[in-house]
């Protein structure tokens, strides 16, 4: 029978405290037109954001260590959302990025005269989205989770609707994107087909008879089918080799604030319901899971380093670069997958939460060269910053050299963990792949470092600062390079965040 | 003094700070002396690790001299803040703050341009480096053995020659790519310690010295240790970023490269590899000495046909560093001493021949040896300090070169039969046989004859050394005389060290011995041969026999003065 | 397995007809080329213009607002069949899944979307 007790109705606050603010900005930028509000929406949202942000932080500390709450019943008295504090970490960390991003957007929305409430009412809705997505435990409402967010992220990544680029770029994601939910929804039918049911549990539960019966053989075709269409469906959100063609376009194209958003928070929640569908369904599975996800993590971190290498344009870099970052953080997911341990979980937060500050600090640094008709997203309008602008220049050194894995920058940090636990659970080839890989992508990353501190500059203007650009570039440096101080912390934080009891 | 390894660590680090936020760009003057007075302030401080030295062993626990800690840093994975130093890596640290004095003050010159930023990472670097010699956990060594990275890049890619870019970023990724390999052999390293520790893994090289592991496990951890610390010293197929980032690097940063940076893979393979993984390194014995012997053959004839001063000096690393790696996979206690030793002069010889070349190519901007000829007449005090370095450096006797040189040909000589051949020691002489030929040579084509570029004489004649040149190539000279004629010092220092090595790696010997059904006998006729021939070696070299120690020493000393 | 035995032959039987048919159709028919012929079928009306025409976006507009009330009460019809025994949790959930949408239909008139000449 369908219930939800009002007791469990606090766990969902804020959840349903987003939910209302985005209502509130929608109805507002319709209300008020287009151009009246402008940085008033933004502060408004930031605001909420922060107050959505206190909420969940509050609940992290508050739920049980591993107790998860179950809160709304539904048919067969399975829950469809489980609030535990991994998806609390995991909510914290979308809206980390997301309250970046906000303030990344003043400058851009400037200069590209492009201030509307949308943008702002869509943030929160795609934020929505991934904390259902870090939260479900059945297969439907993940998919809701995961299309609140798409469509959210659609439109915004086709957010300056002038442009060309934009457009493509979005379109690109936008039909990849609709393939790979048409891929998730087909995988759940044929899931429901064989075990006829949805929820993650008695999936598991199912697959761990058949497989405790018969072994790996004994799991139907037709079941294993559905399981790696919804796996790839996952691989696709979260732009892994060979499912990431749309990822450069959609990132060029848009502008810049949002694709630093993009390649942060959708990236997270892509992982989020990966780790709920995989290590809290699919794990009987582990045997033919673990080689395969291996495979792609193995390839997503070769090409995407490579691919990254050729690229003139620094948005199209970091882009490539996210997609071996994905590859990196695939590996703590398959480090946990295979020792059945939280302590990949730990190192895929940890990174998670590094990776939010260092690449939304390098996107900031290139809306902050943007201006003058100058996109600052090419190779040569780097070159000569330091003698331009000496403090961008050694923050974008921060956020790279974090990027690449140098101590004592917080990225660092994150790929050790993940390191950690890669050795740990025996991937010893994918272990040394990440070590080979990262220091190709130091090569690329110092490409930008050379620019910068080596050649003279050719542009000459000066640059338009923008006060919370500077908030927001600050506080990605200043975690980037204090968090080696309060690793203990952090990581007592991260170990929160468990899965396997 | 408590922290003093803390305190020498972080003071460079503190004024590189000062210096970012507090002193304006164009304060060039300043930030020069400031620079250089934190340098020397370091180098005083870092005094009393070398006087303090009686003091402090009886204090001390276990065989660390002075240290630190452990303190947990990151309990829930047993990382923990641990510093100390024992007899060798005191001297390692003794130079890099001597060098780093000297580093400083030979670049008032020299950098012309953005000096401000050229102290501050000079600064960082000597935090970076000073850290590394200190670090007694593997999570600390390898943020600091990482970090030291950054700064040198810089330097070598913004003061450096035509070529800076491809040197720097060459060098920059080769470590890097040996170091994240390392980085995995570390974490499974770290893994096998929690059975010692009450089930908590850990960094902490206190707990790792404890680990007894299998030799075939050994085996790999040793060829991802293998691969960074060969990169970094740069054993023969590693070798090629040297060249490159010594020829484009400013004159500092060659000298902090080739005397301290390069020491830093030697070091690994004598702190890390030895101790911990004895049984392994017997195994790999045969391959890394047959690519010592490599190096310093090929180090040597690369260098014999360099033209260029800079390029000569830097292929001699090559083949001097060969030596070091044959002296300590000798795997006796002459060999690691004469090794041990032969770091330490490396860093001062190399490091002075690389000041000197600096100094002529500030006068001339060209370091081709066929533009130069007669420089003796127009600079003698040049030309007798670099004689007396370029003696340092091919090891005649009654400098610092031949001290170490004879202690690794020893070592070797004693190295067991069944580990690697005797053969071994034809190959380090004709290396040695070599090294003067190149150093020589090039010293009679720079220095004598006549001069037959007009330009050279426009730039230099009576433009020779000056007070702060001759100040800072003064104490490298003192030093390779002082340890020419008196090592035992020096040696006393590392013996201690090396004892607690050779622990290790004895049981492992004979482990393999056992194996290979050889009787230990043959090693006892061995060190009869051996003692009852020191005596003579040592008199007629002036030489402390190696395990004769000081006592020998003094004697030895006096004979010669008389 | 057996059970899908016939799916798969239907499966296979479509995938082979489908080409067949158009293989022999090629060979067959007679091949006559001339610029009539090769012009789009149009009911023998001359083809004044191109097929791909632009339409107003408005068309999408309404298409799409109607489409949002047509699932509407794709949902409420079950819920009103089964009203008695939803209670009042029903009722409440109906009511903000309805707010939901009248936010939506309100932004969607503040915005212009039903209003036809610009």
């Amino acid at each position: 029978m369908f219930s939800l007790h009002p007791s469990f109705l606090h766990l969902l606050t804020p959840e349903i405290a987003l939910l209302a603010f985005a209502l509130i900005f929608l109805v507002l930028a319709a209300i008020k037109g287009d151009r009246t509000l402008r940085t008033g929406s933004l502060w408004l949202s930031l605001l909420s954001m922060g107050f959505v942000l206190f909420f969940a932080v509050q609940l992290l500390f508050a739920i049980p260590p591993d107790g998860q709450t179950v809160i709304a019943q539904t048919v067969g008295g399975h829950s469809c959302m489980v609030i535990d504090r991994f998806g609390q970490i995991f909510k914290a960390l979308f809206l980390l990025g997301g309250m970046l991003t906000l303030l990344l957007s003043k400058k851009e929305l400037d200069e590209e005269n492009a201030w509307t409430g949308e943008y702002f009412a869509l943030l929160l809705f795609s934020i929505l989205g991934m904390m259902v997505m870090a939260s479900g435990t059945d297969l439907l409402t993940l998919w809701v989770g995961l299309e609140t967010m798409a469509l959210s992220v659609y439109v915004l990544a086709a957010y300056l609707r002038r442009k060309e680029a934009s457009v493509e770029g979005a379109l690109k994601y936008f039909v990849l994107g609709a393939l790979s939910s048409g891929f998730y929804l087909y995988g759940v039918s044929f899931i429901y087909g064989a075990t006829s049911t949805i929820h993650l549990e008695s999936i598991r539960a199912q697959l761990g008879i058949m497989i405790a019966k018969g072994g790996i053989e004994s799991v139907p075709f037709h079941l294993a089918f559905g399981l790696i269409l919804l796996v790839v469906a996952l691989l696709f959100k979260i732009a892994i080799v060979p499912f990431h063609f749309w990822t450069p376009d959609a990132y060029e194209g848009a502008t810049t604030p949002i694709t630093a958003f993009m390649s942060v928070a959708p990236k997270a929640a892509g992982f989020a319901m990966l780790s709920r569908i995989v290590l809290g369904g699919l794990v009987p599975l582990h045997e033919i899971l673990v080689p395969l996800l291996s495979l792609t993590a193995l390839l997503t971190m070769v090409w995407g380093n490579i691919a990254a290498m050729l690229q003139g344009n620094v948005k199209r870099m970091l882009a490539y670069s996210s997609i071996a970052h994905a590859g990196y953080i695939l590996v703590g997911f398959i480090a946990a997958l295979k020792a059945r341990n939280n302590e990949g979980l730990t190192a895929m937060l940890f990174y998670l939460f590094v990776y939010i500050f260092m690449n939304i600090g390098a996107f900031g640094v290139v809306i902050a060269l943007k201006g003058n008709g100058c996109e600052g997203d090419s190779m040569d309008h780097f070159k000569g910053l330091f003698h331009r602008k000496p403090w961008l220049a050694v923050l974008m050194i921060f956020f790279l050299l974090s990027l690449g894995g140098i101590p004592p920058f917080a990225g660092f940090l994150g790929k050790f963990f993940i390191f950690m636990a890669a050795v740990h659970s025996g991937l010893w080839v994918l272990a040394v792949t990440l070590a080979v890989t990262s220091v190709i992508s130091i090569y690329y990353y110092y490409r930008i470092v050379c620019n910068m501190f080596l050649h003279e500059a050719e542009i000459r203007e000066p640059l338009t600062g923008s006060a919370p650009l500077a908030v927001a570039l600050s506080i990605c440096a200043a975690v980037n390079l204090f968090l080696i101080l309060f690793v203990p912390k952090t990581l007592a934080v991260m170990q929160m965040g468990k899965i396997f009891g | 003094m408590p922290y003093i390894l803390s305190l020498l660590t972080y003071i460079p680090l503190a004024a590189a700070l000062i210096v970012i936020f507090f002193v304006p760009k164009d304060k060039t003057r300043f930030i020069k002396y400031f620079a250089t007075g934190v340098m020397l302030l370091d180098f005083i401080l870092s005094l009393p690790l070398w006087f303090g030295w009686w003091g402090a062993s009886s204090q001390a626990k276990g065989m660390w001299v002075f240290e630190e800690g452990p303190f947990d840093w990151i309990k829930s994975i047993g990382v923990k803040y641990h510093f100390g130093v024992d007899g060798m890596s005191v001297l390692l640290v003794l130079l890099t703050t001597l060098l780093g004095v000297l580093a400083a003050w030979s670049s008032w010159k020299y950098i012309k341009e953005r000096e401000k930023e050229y102290y501050v990472w000079l600064l960082i670097l000597q935090t970076g480096m000073i850290g590394v010699f200190c670090s007694l956990d593997f999570f600390l060594f390898y943020v600091f053995w990482e970090v030291m990275l950054v700064p040198m890049y810089f330097l070598i890619g913004i003061w450096g020659g035509p070529n800076k870019l491809y040197a720097a970023i060459k060098f920059f990724l080769y470590t890097l790519a040996g170091s994240v390999l390392m980085l995995i052999g570390i974490l499974a390293l770290y893994f096998q310690t929690g059975a010692l520790n009450n089930g908590q893994n850990t960094f902490d090289l206190d707990v790792i010295y404890k680990l007894n592991l299998d030799p075939s496990f050994q085996w790999w951890i040793f060829a991802a240790f293998f691969v960074g610390f060969a990169i970094k010293v740069p054993m023969f197929p590693f070798h090629t970023w040297l060249p490159d980032a010594h020829v484009e690097a400013p004159t500092a940063g060659s000298v902090i490269l080739a005397g301290v940076l390069l020491k830093m893979g030697t070091y690994g393979f004598y702190r890390f590899s030895l101790p911990i993984l004895p049984d392994a390194t017997i195994k790999w014995i045969p391959f890394l000495m047959i690519l010592s012997i490599i190096g310093v053959i090929y180090g040597a004839m690369v260098s014999l046909v360099q033209k260029d001063m800079k390029k000569l000096v830097a292929y001699s690393s090559v083949s001097h560093l060969g030596f070091c790696m044959a002296g300590m996979f000798a795997l006796t206690e002459a060999g690691i001493k004469g090794s041990i030793l032969q770091m330490i002069n490396h860093g001062i010889s190399t490091g002075a021949l690389f000041l000197l070349v600096g100094i002529v190519y500030e006068r001339t901007h060209t370091r081709m040896i066929k533009e130069y000829g007669g420089l003796a007449k127009l600079m003698p005090v040049y030309a007798a300090i670099f004689m007396v370095i370029t003696l340092s450096s091919i090891g005649l006797p009654g400098l610092n070169g031949f001290v170490g040189e004879i202690l690794i040909l020893l070592g070797a000589y004693h190295m067991p039969a069944f580990l690697f051949s005797k053969s071994l020691i034809f190959f380090l002489v004709s290396g040695m046989v070599l090294g003067a030929a190149y150093m020589l040579w090039m010293y009679q084509r720079v220095f004598f004859g006549e001069v037959t570029n007009p330009h050279l004489e426009e730039h230099v004649k009576g433009n020779d050394m000056n007070w702060r040149e001759i100040g800072y190539m003064a104490p490298l000279v003192l030093l390779a005389v002082w340890i020419g004629l008196y090592p035992s010092p020096v040696i006393k220092r590392m013996e201690p060290s090396i004892k607690t090595v050779m622990e290790k790696v004895t049981p492992a010997i004979d482990r393999l011995r056992e194996a290979k059904g050889i009787k230990p006998a043959n090693n006892v006729i061995e060190k009869k041969e051996w003692k009852s021939e020191t005596p003579a070696a040592a008199e007629d070299q002036g030489v402390a026999a190696p395990e004769a120690g000081a006592e020998n020493a003094a004697p030895a000393q006096e004979h010669k003065g008389e | 397995m057996a059970a899908y035995l016939p799916l798969g032959i239907l499966l296979l039987i479509a995938l082979i007809i489908v080409p067949m048919t158009m293989i022999i159709g090629r060979f067959i028919r007679p091949q006559r080329f001339e610029v009539s012929k090769l012009q789009p079928y149009e009911c023998g009306i001359e083809v004044t213009d191109s097929p791909r025409g632009q339409m107003s976006v408005h068309f999408y507009i309404v298409a799409v607002v109607f489409l949002v009330f047509d699932v509407e009460t794709v949902f409420l019809f079950p819920w009103a069949v089964a009203f008695d025994k939803l209670g009042l949790f029903g009722f409440i959930e109906v009511g903000i899944f309805l707010l939901l949408l009248i936010v939506a239909y309100v932004y969607a008139w503040l915005k212009g979307a039903l209003r036809w000449e610009q």
